[in-house]
């Protein structure tokens, strides 16, 4: 396991701002401004067909990859006054297209020397309906995919078109995470997410930079059941019913998963080495199988959402913007369903959350290199930046 | 090489006149009855190697486990297996025009050994050259004694067409069971055929060609046309029109095969914004229709369009399932299989792979049997295992993680009746079961030249073998 220690190592040039947002997080602040309301202003002034991914360019600051679900992804930079989009690189994929189809493309992550090596990944739903995971190479020029590269780094069959998992990434220790679903239908029919031998409803983690003999992968070695038997040692963590989207908290380096529930609770967890999440067990921190059932070794969610407020949650990111904001250091997460979208910030020894605004059908959030976030629609295609 | 000729030319004449007719009532299992099995896996069947671009498998002659791997990139790979490893090998790389990226259609696109192969180290290849819109060139190569394509191998012109616009230029060449050399081009490119190109027979653009390359030159002054013509081509000697053409009305015949027991051409006919279509062309002179017609639909005119003298489509792909057909190939192993003579083939765009049973003129009883991204071609190997090429194995083309595929399902045997020339009285008891009844036969080459005159076994007993060199027993439907 990565610690924190080394997380911080890592991340070393964001000392500073560590500081800065232990104290946030701490409630070190002076004086509790009054809630002025939350600005969520079009941030292109361009749409999107299905947007699920806005990450910023490594080292090209001011230029965007917005993945569409549909299977393209467009360059986002600025051009006079405003923004101009162009096409980046174009996949077929199967679905995503309508609705609430949960296949198509779905994650992007670039390689944390990008800028050297120019590699980036994607995760979508290939035409033969399996997930897929797949290395390219940008071009030089920064402006396209290169045409010139595409390793397959991951393949898995899923067995159901919803429960795609979304977000792959690195984290502080420098490993390719994949959030996988339970595979799909209801109730996770063959209780894939608790199957050790199964890489559906888990998050795995991969070294990408090296390969074991005849996989496209190495196996970190300290991966947390590389030595058990009856385990397949890409897993990081079980018991995950369909973790959307997550992130890795700047500063800590943990990782925050919005893990989208059944028919009761919605969850927002911090995934730990090795930890069972609980589904199909439990849904959130409720009994799913039955009542009375085994919550031991269960790790508990920070979020349990009911059903007034949210449906289907969509995991955030933290805003590291503007430094006197009540907000800085804050978790801005979602639900895709209700819309709600909510600040959760640790007071008083409790994770507290407040509404500040709302999203139709919000699929995703990210953070620019200031530290600014952002808010994807998925039906009105429109990116929104949130004056936090 | 063209004192072969009139033995080619007497051979077809045996096939297609005498011989198949009676032998169509001849076969004792009746495949045609059965629904075709959706049970068909791909298996990457070079493990984990990967092809640049890969547009074509073809088997080496008078091999068992050697391929050559046409890259549209400009390359021709040879995959040996030695050792118990496949050993890739490059072999012969072309200065071609773009083939390097996304779906362009230029590049290296086909490739094929000449029937003599063995004792004259004969083969061809078609890629597009020069600049502007690009040039067709058909070259003829010779092998040294490694019998391998080399880069530094003799070439000459066979043909040399200048192309009108970048997008349809055909791609599959190769000799008949005839010993003819055919090609098609498609109808000069861009869009809706803009000089009605594919409907003149004094143009070859939208044509399929029937070549001689055995023999005198018919153009000794040209030095972009290097062949003869057959005399008896559809169009010989008739005025304002080229006596090279054998069918025509085709807008990109990307990929086209020879039934291996019919002898009939099968050709994917990449269409333009409604349908795709597979044509079978059974005699020269057929006109099939483009751009009065896409498939079976009026094009130009869009409405009350003529049928005169048209050959309706064997099949029509419409746009949701096809929208860039990769005609196919026959699987002609195992007679008692349910694949026997089953048409497999597809669609570069939607990668759908299809089998279909053909039925006279006609395919029928589809099956969507699986997916191949971004597939390019199918091709058949001696034994008559059936591959599918993936020009790139992701859902956006690149160019270093192309793929053959093998087809392999229990009912995709291949020839049960595959038995070497000498070893024909082997005891194969499928071999015994098969004779129980009368059947037709034909014994092949390894190269899949026919040797010999197809024979109908009457009773119970074993078929002799005949002469000493290694054949396989194909069974004729």
């Amino acid at each position: 396991m990565f610690s924190f220690r080394r997380a911080l190592r890592l991340t070393a040039p964001s000392f500073a701002l560590a500081t800065f947002l232990v104290a946030a997080l701490c409630g070190a602040r002076t004086a509790a401004a009054a809630d002025a309301p939350v600005a969520f202003a079009d941030a292109f002034g361009l749409t999107f067909d299905r947007p699920v991914v806005l990450a910023e360019i490594p080292g090209r600051p001011g230029e965007f990859l917005v993945a569409e679900q549909s299977g393209k992804i467009q360059r986002v930079a600025r051009e006079g006054a405003g923004w101009r989009k162009s096409e980046f690189v174009s996949f077929k994929v199967l679905g995503g297209k309508r609705w609430e189809d949960e296949r198509g493309l779905l994650g992007l992550a670039f390689h944390p020397r990008f800028a050297e090596n120019r590699l980036y990944y994607v995760n979508y739903v290939s035409p033969l309906e399996n997930t897929v995971v797949e290395e390219r190479r940008a071009h030089e020029d920064g402006s396209r995919d290169s045409e010139s590269h595409a390793r397959r780094i991951l393949e898995v069959e899923q067995p159901y078109g919803n429960h795609n998992g979304g977000t792959i990434g690195f984290g502080p220790d420098g490993h390719l995470y994949i959030g996988m679903g339970d595979g799909g239908s209801g109730g996770d029919p063959h209780n894939h997410a608790q199957d050790p031998e199964s890489l559906l409803g888990k998050m795995l983690r991969v070294n990408v930079d090296q390969r074991d003999s005849g996989a496209a992968y190495a196996v970190p070695r300290d991966n947390p059941f590389v030595r058990k038997p009856g385990y397949r040692p890409e897993i990081w963590a079980v018991g995950l019913r369909n973790p959307w989207k997550w992130t890795f908290h700047p500063v800590t380096g943990s990782l925050w998963v919005g893990d989208v529930g059944q028919g009761e609770r919605e969850e927002i967890s911090i995934v730990p080495r090795g930890g069972n999440m609980g589904w199909r067990i439990l849904e959130a921190d409720r009994c799913f199988e039955g009542p009375g059932c085994v919550r031991k070794g269960m790790v508990p969610p920070v979020v349990s959402l009911p059903r007034s407020e949210a449906r289907s949650v969509t995991g955030g990111e933290f805003y590291l913007g503007n430094r006197t904001s009540k907000h800085y250091g804050a978790y801005i997460f979602g639900d895709y369903k209700t819309g709600h979208v909510w600040s959760l910030r640790r007071r008083a020894g409790r994770w507290e959350r407040t509404v500040i605004g709302n999203v139709p059908s919000v699929s995703a959030f990210a953070r620019d290199a200031r530290g600014d976030v952002y808010a994807l629609g998925l039906k009105d295609g429109v990116v929104r930046k949130l004056g936090l | 090489m063209n004192t072969t000729a009139p033995h080619h030319e007497r051979r077809l004449e045996k096939l297609s006149a005498t011989a198949m007719i009676p032998m169509l009532c001849a076969l004792a299992i009746d495949t045609s009855a059965q629904t075709i099995p959706n049970n068909v896996t791909f298996r990457n069947f070079f493990g984990t190697m990967q092809f640049n671009r890969p547009v074509q498998i073809v088997p080496y002659p008078g091999e068992d486990s050697a391929y050559v791997v046409v890259q549209q990139s400009g390359r021709l790979v040879t995959v040996r297996h030695q050792g118990g490893n496949w050993v890739k090998t490059d072999s012969a790389s072309f200065s071609v025009f773009n083939g390097t990226s996304g779906g362009n259609e230029q590049g290296l696109l086909g490739f094929a050994f000449h029937p003599q192969f063995s004792a004259n180290g004969k083969y061809y290849v078609y890629y597009i050259t020069g600049s502007g819109n690009g040039v067709s060139l058909i070259a003829q190569r010779t092998a040294g004694v490694t019998r391998r394509p080399l880069t530094a191998d003799a070439q000459s012109t066979v043909i040399r067409l200048a192309q009108p616009f970048e997008n349809h230029n055909g791609g599959t060449i190769g000799f008949g069971p005839d010993g003819k050399f055919y090609v098609a081009f498609g109808d000069g490119g861009s869009a809706n055929d803009p000089g009605n190109r594919a409907q003149n027979l004094d143009t070859l653009l939208g044509k399929v060609l029937r070549l001689d390359v055995d023999t005198a030159d018919a153009y000794p002054a040209d030095t972009t046309r290097n062949y003869g013509i057959p005399a008896d081509n559809p169009f010989v000697g008739q005025a304002n029109r080229r006596g090279e053409i054998y069918a025509y009305g085709l807008r990109n015949p990307y990929r086209w095969s020879f039934h291996p027991l019919t002898g009939h051409m099968w050709i994917g006919d990449v269409g333009q914004n409604t349908w795709e279509e597979i044509s079978r062309v059974h005699q020269g002179g057929l006109n099939l229709g483009w751009r009065i017609r896409e498939a079976s639909y009026c094009f130009n005119p869009s409405t009350g369009c003529t049928s005169d003298g048209l050959t309706a489509p064997a099949r029509t792909i419409q746009r949701s399932h096809g929208q860039s057909v990769t005609g196919g190939t026959f699987f002609t192993g195992d007679p008692t299989a349910a694949y026997h003579n089953v048409y497999i083939f597809g669609d570069y765009a939607t990668d759908h792979v299809w089998a279909m049973r053909p039925s006279g003129a006609v395919l029928t009883d589809s099956v969507r049997i699986g997916q191949v991204l971004n597939v390019t071609s199918f091709d058949r190997d001696h034994q008559g295992r059936v591959f599918a090429v993936s020009l790139s194995n992701s859902a956006s083309v690149a160019n270093n993680n192309g793929v053959v595929f093998i087809l392999e399902s229990p009912d995709m045997r291949p020839s049960s009746v595959s038995v070497r020339h000498r070893d024909a009285a082997a005891k194969s008891p499928r071999l015994a079961d098969l004779l129980r009844t009368p059947h037709a036969y034909q014994w092949r080459a390894l190269d899949g030249s026919v040797i010999g005159t197809p024979a109908t076994h009457k009773g119970p007993a074993w078929i002799k073998p005949k002469g000493g060199a290694k054949a396989h027993l194909v069974m004729i439907p």
